[in-house]
């Protein structure tokens, strides 16, 4: 996973339903959250790169986030960084979206990213 | 007279070059950012008695507590313990097995980010703190004799020695 997707093509402001399906990508990783709800409009690019990571992360901790990931992937295949900007964009191109939703791991994750994903947004 | 002007002029300058804002997290933890970190800073407050601060030049600081009850761990879990069992430092055999599993996932959470194998440890008489660094970011789990609870502080974009400097200042730590 050294490699990097180059983004540079894509906007660096995501439009609302970016954010939404961001928001969903969340939920299914971590369960509704009010907190991280509320902050949907100040989602970025830094807040894909944490949720990236929580992903990359989980994959290990839960395969069910790897049936996620795979899903979010769609024909892409390839874990560079950046591969979640990319995808998201695509979502909004009309891929099919994901409603998958993950338990294992749920605790811990939301302990362990909540804040980060919140940081993102400042 | 000249002498009195010198006098307030130095003192007003002094209040200038050390002014700071204190910040308090949890029950027992605080930090003291210097004034020019907090000035025309973006704040947000975070969950479990949290706060992070993007500074004008783009750095970030975030801090919030955690404690048994946050992390589903056993009531009578030790947090002072908690860096230890999290990165590795010290034999789980000792706890039980939702103690074990939660801690586990929180390490791998971790190994994404960091070398956990290259932890740094700051001790004091009443505080210690281990410092995890990467290229963009660095993260303190500070304990402190007696509590049940423990600061995460992170640091992003932010000169590593500077954020030593303030650690080691506020716990009294080495």
């Amino acid at each position: 996973m050294s490699s990097n997707l180059n983004n540079d093509s894509l906007p660096t402001q995501l439009t609302k339903s970016e954010k939404e399906y961001l928001y969903s990508v969340i939920v299914s990783v971590i369960g509704e959250d009010t907190e991280i709800m509320l902050a949907k409009n100040r989602f970025n690019v830094e807040t894909i790169r944490v949720v990236e990571t929580i992903l990359m992360t989980n994959k290990r901790c839960n395969s069910n986030i790897q049936e996620l990931v795979v899903g979010l992937l769609g024909g892409m295949g390839h874990l560079a960084k950046g591969w979640l900007r990319k995808a998201i964009f695509q979502a909004r191109k009309g891929t099919k979206k994901v409603t998958f939703k993950g338990q294992g791991c749920a605790v811990v994750t939301k302990s362990r990213w909540k804040t980060p994903i919140l940081n993102s947004t400042i | 007279m000249r002498f009195i002007f010198t006098t307030l002029m130095f003192l007003t300058l002094s209040s200038q070059l050390f002014a700071s804002t204190t910040l308090l997290f949890g029950g027992f933890y605080s930090l003291t950012i210097p004034e020019d970190l907090i000035n025309e800073a973006k704040m947000i407050s975070l969950p479990n008695s949290g706060l992070a601060l993007r500074t004008s030049e783009d750095s970030k600081i975030s801090a919030y507590v955690i404690s048994p009850e946050t992390e589903n761990l056993s009531k009578n879990f030790l947090m002072t313990s908690y860096p230890e069992f999290m990165l590795g430092l010290k034999n789980d055999s000792s706890l039980s097995e939702n103690d074990k599993e939660i801690i586990k996932a929180m390490r791998e959470s971790y190994t994404y980010n960091y070398d956990l194998s290259s932890v740094e440890v700051f001790k004091g008489d009443t505080h210690t703190a281990f410092l995890l660094v990467n290229d963009q970011s660095s993260t303190f789990f500070i304990t402190q004799k007696s509590a049940d609870q423990l600061l995460i502080l992170n640091f992003e974009n932010f000169e590593l020695n500077k954020a030593i400097e303030m650690i080691k200042g506020e716990y009294h730590v080495k």
